[in-house]
């Protein structure tokens, strides 16, 4: 069963597929809040809210739309929000990512993983985001556009730069 | 194609988004060119990296809470809604049988169908509301009834689930309501002596004792105290029978008293128990 058929039959009532899409994505929507946010116990919200905004809004899911596109554009919007409701937390944020980054660090194999990370947190958002999106999550550049609101083409030229920028920082880092 | 044209195409290249002539032509100039070639490892090295990292493995909590989540979501599903009067009423005027109780399925079918039955219901009631505006508040109170019955069936559903953690919920639903029929109780006294789970039976005997004031729960915890094996249950039966002041339980408390077998705690409380209830 497809994802996109999955999502058709909770639509349509048959709510227990969902625990195949929960299966399916939990892992990878956890992984990706946690990329942002750093903080595990936030991540689990997060990536719980998400699953209720999908229960919730499921009569909101179109069939022609791909499911993954449709999942993270919920995952965003909730990434955005909670970083608009918590101006003040952000910092927190931040120094919660920096203790999740000592505490992880002697667990990092090698020195490229670190620089990696050093340098995303360098990125402007909306570049880090898009690296997340395409790189760690592997999203295809259709699903970030439909996902967006934006062509495949400007989804491409967007990556593009910020691989570039994200070269950059990590010469410079080195 | 020169330097600059090559690295645009670089990440494509990895990424196998080229066509086959472009591709040839790229991989063509970039092995005329050591400094595209260095580009081009140094972006490999880098996608390698995004690729490698480790995959945290999302929390148990996690699971918990969908699970639990999902189940409200079908609780709620499947209590009637203005969608589901909607459905059918489309399909009784177009004097067809209705599909949609077929989507929902499972274990939930029989709800369904008295949910559907109640949704009918209720278009009658609001069709009939503008014309007997008078009848309304009998028709409230039948509507009430009728949501009542189907919760409680809900619940009844719910005792079946295999899980334990389902049919705690499914007892807990118990203080929800009101009052409980005749069906409901005996499911929780069924529930309260025969589960195979320690801790859904003593769900089950805290909410009997949400309903202790009719004397039908009173008996069968009285009774229950001989069934129950475990020593927390005992003890939980007896303190309940003493709030509830039922003093029929005086002689199976002393029965128990007298047991050798039980242990030392719960004779000790069943002699309390006494004391407490001779003392009324």
């Amino acid at each position: 069963m497809t994802d996109e058929q999955a999502m058709q039959s909770v639509k349509a009532g048959d709510l227990d597929k969902a625990a195949i899409l929960f299966e399916r994505y939990k892992h990878r929507l956890f992984n990706f809040f946690l990329k942002f946010c750093g903080d595990e116990a936030q991540a689990q919200d997060l990536t719980q809210n998400t699953f209720y905004r999908m229960l919730k809004y499921r009569q909101s899911y179109n069939e022609a739309q791909p499911f993954k596109a449709w999942i993270y554009q919920i995952a965003r919007n909730l990434l955005k929000d909670s970083y608009k409701e918590n101006q003040v937390k952000l910092i927190d944020i931040k120094s919660a990512r920096q203790k999740h980054d000592t505490e992880t660090e002697p667990m990092m194999k090698n020195e490229r993983e670190q620089l990696l990370h050093k340098a995303l947190k360098q990125l402007p958002d909306d570049q880090r985001e898009i690296l997340v999106l395409s790189r760690f999550e592997e999203l295809k550049y259709e699903e970030i556009g439909e996902m967006m609101g934006i062509s495949v083409a400007n989804v491409k030229v967007k990556a593009h730069r910020a691989i570039q920028k994200l070269r950059e920082l990590i010469q410079n880092l080195e | 194609m020169n330097c600059e044209e090559i690295k645009i195409h670089l990440i494509d290249l990895i990424d196998g988004n080229l066509s086959e002539p472009l591709r040839k032509e790229v991989e063509e100039g970039l092995a005329n060119c050591p400094d595209c070639q260095q580009e081009y490892e140094e972006l490999k090295m880098l996608f390698q990296t995004f690729q490698n990292q480790p995959i945290m493995p999302a929390p148990k909590a996690l699971d918990d809470n969908f699970y639990a989540l999902l189940e409200q979501e079908k609780l709620v599903a499947s209590t009637p809604q203005v969608k589901a009067m909607q459905v059918v009423c489309d399909d009784t005027d177009n004097g067809k049988e209705t599909n949609t109780p077929l989507l929902w399925g499972g274990a939930w079918g029989g709800a369904i169908k008295i949910a559907a039955s109640l949704a009918l219901l209720i278009v009658a009631f609001f069709i009939g509301r503008q014309s007997i505006v008078n009848q309304s508040n009998e028709e409230i109170a039948i509507l009430k009834q009728e949501i009542t019955e189907t919760k409680n069936l809900v619940m009844l559903n719910m005792l079946k689930q295999e899980s334990a953690s389902e049919r705690i919920k499914a007892v807990g639903y118990a203080y929800d309501m009101e009052d409980a029929d005749k069906e409901m109780i005996d499911a929780l006294v069924n529930v309260m002596n025969y589960d195979k789970s320690v801790n859904v039976r003593l769900e089950a005997i805290n909410a009997l004792y949400y309903f202790g004031d009719k004397k039908e729960v009173r008996q069968a915890m009285t009774q229950s105290l001989r069934l129950q094996t475990e020593p927390n249950l005992q003890i939980a039966l007896i303190e309940m029978l003493v709030r509830l002041k039922e003093k029929g339980a005086v002689n199976e408390m002393q029965r128990m008293m007298k047991n050798k077998q039980l242990s030392e705690i719960v004779k000790f409380k069943a002699a309390e128990g006494v004391g407490e209830l001779y003392k009324l």
